[in-house]
């Protein structure tokens, strides 16, 4: 019987604290208000500011921005506000102005202190400065024991330039190790403007099929055709993975010299790899294909006989003379030609 | 009396301790689930606190989102349909398309839609992955070159989802009510986990909020507002639970079995995996997620199942007790059917964390709560009257019930308001807190009877799904 009104007290007990606890929220809440109302009083203010030093005509010195200290913080929400509106010249303006108020010292001591998603904005902003302090800072936050951050940090890096060695930082972003974010093909694809040797040799040297994927996206958007051969020394990789993935950059690169490596994915016994093999001899224009390529209308996966259609449409010729004649059969070849042809007609 | 009433009264009396004690524990049980779900969710939230601004969201994910595939089923949709289809086109979002599945609607439903988008008959390749009724038509317009219509016969939600499966391109695809309107950026926001995690996840269900009492203008919620109807405001009340509680901490602890079928983004290959939506179910959202666990579980393929807080997808609530009743007991007998159908992975380790806590917390929460709870107040107290148990039952069947319930329902709003802050004004609080209080008298009881009449239709085999009818959005001026 103690035990059942100890229930009851018990009860009685988290039911108060909570209706207590609530109304104490809903007074602070009614504090925070007043709070916001005034900080977004000062945003507006430091906004202003910021704005109108941005519009003063251009000139050899600098508009005199003052900031009062206990702003500093608002600046970082401003900044991210005012980076996705101002671009060009403008930017690099803004840049210099929000160095002089000391906004990049503060984003230094917020990358190192703040909380997660200070820690994630700092480092948006530092990327912004292309200073060293702030690439020493960004580095160090590669070793963050947060993902975002550490992404954050690499993208700031990889977009402003900052030299960074690239095993390195498939260590500190833990490629490989840990599930992969589509976000570090963006990175990637930014390290490749500057950094195609590097990827080169990471190409050839890395063990996890992961970063040779990255690796291969990456040289493929940097369309320097020194990468067609590193991607076809991959192409018969014994991950399907890898093997679809080099047959994807190598159609990004268009390069003719991926015949062989298209060929033998067009008979490739991973589904994926030969959907992209004819992905691929359609848009390289590789002709000489098109009767392999048709043959992959009977294929199992509905997927590689709709790549192959399209393939031998976009080839033209005697390749889209023979997908027309396939569509007048009444087979599982003929169906998936006649939908192509209609879909690209209607389109 | 006669001989067998006092052979009732007997046999009752033999038998109170204990019924009372499983009443007693079954309470105590779905309590302590619940306690441990707000303060795993509490942990949660503290970790993964969402960025308000979706511009910033833009610029982090935009550039390597994947393309989705919006399925929007519609059946008999023809006051609504336009205004959400314009809706879903201007969602914030690099690349997707919708595909909006007529399922054999019996009023103007396609003709509206061909009309306002000048549609015209088009052919489209497929695959016949998930199973589904003939399609009569297809229609698209270069107009409008993300938006395809399918025509199909009649065959239910899930029969126009996998027709819509079957049609969609993308790699993953976006399961939506036709009646429901999404936030701009709530793509953006739950392909979030697909973009950091690939390989493993398979679906992400984002929050469904109450739309009535806010202001709606161009298929896009302006200003959140407050249910004026006691109903749908006890139903925020419960969606916040349900939500921000319990599928947070299911989602962190990796036993998520429900994402809402108003709202949720799964990866197309995986849900072809399992042969898509079951049919002859009324609770085929919780069915598929269910379906694709056990499926990588059995094949030992690792995967995710996640929920995120802060995509937010805006339904309309049912504000007429008749309606919520019908939907209630579709839920029910939804939640039982599948629990039936895969029994077999209560507590069997071959499933692990899901068969061993999943499934037995469904079965607390679903299966035993609300038969035992409603027998509770149907004996307990005759009980008590009678003699044959001390107040103190009583006293513990409502704390049970009732304390515990104000306690847990104003805990997950303190939770909100602490985390997210999703309610404008301190007046919205103040009536919430006291819609948590009231609900527990009468609406909770209510809510449990309906269950409880889910179960018997249930075991009578009943289908169908009743009609939900429509009050509409409150429109801005």
């Amino acid at each position: 019987m103690a035990f059942l009104k100890a229930i009851w007290l018990i009860s009685l007990c988290m039911a108060a604290a909570s209706i207590v606890l609530m109304m104490v929220l809903i007074l602070w809440r009614l504090v925070r208000d007043a709070a916001a109302r005034r900080t977004g009083k000062r945003r507006s203010e430091v906004t202003q500011v910021l704005l109108e030093a941005l519009e003063q005509p251009t000139s050899d010195t600098m508009p005199e921005v003052r900031i009062a200290t206990r702003d500093l913080p608002i600046l970082d929400d401003v900044i991210g506000e005012l980076l996705d509106v101002v671009t060009g010249q403008m930017r690099g303006r803004l840049v210099d102005i929000l160095r002089s108020i000391g906004a990049e010292t503060h984003a230094i001591q917020s990358l190192r202190h703040g909380s997660v998603t200070e820690r994630r904005r700092a480092a948006r902003t530092l990327g912004l400065f292309r200073s060293p302090a702030g690439a020493d800072a960004l580095r160090r936050a590669l070793d963050d024991p947060h993902v975002d951050v550490r992404i954050a940090a690499a993208e700031a890096i990889s977009s402003t330039g900052v030299a960074i060695a690239l095993p390195d930082l498939v260590v500190s972003l833990r490629i490989g190790v840990e599930p992969p974010s589509r976000r570090l093909r963006k990175i990637f694809r930014w390290l490749a403007a500057t950094q195609v040797d590097a990827l080169l040799a990471l190409l050839r040297t890395a063990a996890l099929p992961r970063v040779k994927m990255l690796a291969v996206d990456a040289l493929a958007h940097s369309i320097d055709y020194r990468a067609v051969e590193a991607i076809l020394a991959v192409s018969g990789d014994a991950s399907d993975e890898l093997r679809a993935e080099a047959l994807r950059g190598l159609s990004v690169l268009g390069h003719p010299a991926a015949l062989p490596a298209v060929q033998r994915g067009l008979t490739d016994p991973a589904w994926p790899v030969r959907a992209q093999a004819a992905r691929c001899a359609g848009r390289i224009g590789f002709a000489q294909t098109g009767n392999e390529v048709a043959h992959l209308l009977h294929d199992d996966a509905w997927w590689v006989r709709y790549r192959a259609a399209e393939a031998l449409l976009a080839l033209g010729g005697p390749s889209a003379a023979l997908l027309h004649q396939i569509a007048g059969e009444a087979s599982r070849a003929g169906r998936i030609a006649q939908l192509v042809l209609a879909e690209k007609a209607a389109a | 009396m006669s001989e067998v009433g006092n052979l009732l009264i007997h046999w009752i009396g033999q038998a109170s301790p204990w019924l009372s004690a499983i009443i007693i524990t079954v309470g105590l049980m779905q309590n302590t689930v619940y306690l441990t779900q707000l303060v795993i969710a509490f942990a949660e939230l503290r970790r993964h606190r969402p960025d308000k601004r979706s511009t910033r969201l833009w610029a982090g994910v935009s550039e390597v989102a994947p393309p989705i595939s919006l399925l929007v089923p519609a059946f008999n949709e023809e006051a609504t349909i336009v205004e959400n289809i314009h809706s879903m086109l201007a969602l914030q979002y690099p690349s997707f398309e919708v595909v909006v599945i007529n399922d054999g609607s019996r009023d103007q439903t396609l003709e509206v839609v061909i009309a306002a988008f000048d549609l015209k008959p088009i052919d489209r390749s497929y695959e016949r992955s998930a199973e589904h009724k003939a399609i009569r038509g297809l229609y698209g317009s270069p107009r409008y070159p993300n938006l395809v219509v399918v025509d199909k016969e009649n065959g239910g939600k899930s029969d126009a989802l996998n027709a819509g499966i079957n049609l969609s391109r993308s790699p993953y695809f976006c399961a939506i009510d036709a009646d429901s309107l999404l936030e701009p950026d709530a793509l953006l926001r739950a392909v979030r986990p697909f973009v950091d995690d690939p390989e493993r996840m398979i679906a992400v269900g984002g929050t469904i909020r109450i739309v009535n009492g806010s202001t709606v203008r161009a298929g896009k919620v302006v200003e959140v507002g407050l249910p004026r109807h006691i109903l749908p405001l006890f139903q925020t009340v419960e969606y916040l639970r349900a939500y921000l509680m319990a599928r947070l901490a299911l989602s962190r602890l990796g036993i998520l079995i429900l994402i809402s079928g108003a709202f949720g983004i799964f990866r197309r290959s995986a849900a072809v995996a399992v042969g898509g939506y079951s049919h002859g179910t009324v609770g085929e959202d919780l069915e598929l997620v269910l379906k694709m666990h056990r499926h990588h579980r059995e094949h030992g393929i690792p995967y995710r199942i996640s929920y995120l807080p802060e995509p937010v997808c805006w339904t309309e609530a049912p504000q007429s007790t008749r309606v919520l009743a019908r939907q209630r007991i579709r839920w029910q007998r939804g939640a039982l059917e599948t629990f039936f159908k895969h029994k077999t992975m209560l507590f069997n380790p071959r499933y692990g964390r899901l068969g061993m806590v999943g499934l037995p917390l469904m079965m607390i929460e679903d299966v035993m709560g609300p038969p035992i709870e409603i027998l509770g107040y149907l004996l307990i107290p005759l009980l008590v009257v009678t003699g044959i148990l001390g107040w103190e039952y009583f006293l513990a069947l409502m704390a049970l019930t009732i304390v515990f319930g104000i306690a847990i329902s104003v805990l997950s709003l303190v939770l909100e308001e602490m985390e997210l802050r999703r309610f404008p004004h301190a007046r919205d609080l103040a009536v919430l807190m006291l819609a948590a209080v009231i609900e527990n008298f009468g609406y909770r009881q209510l809510n449990n009877f309906w269950r409880v009449v889910g179960y018997w239709r249930y075991l009578r085999g009943a289908q169908g799904w009743g009609r939900m009818v429509r009050t509409g959005f409150r429109v801005a001026p």
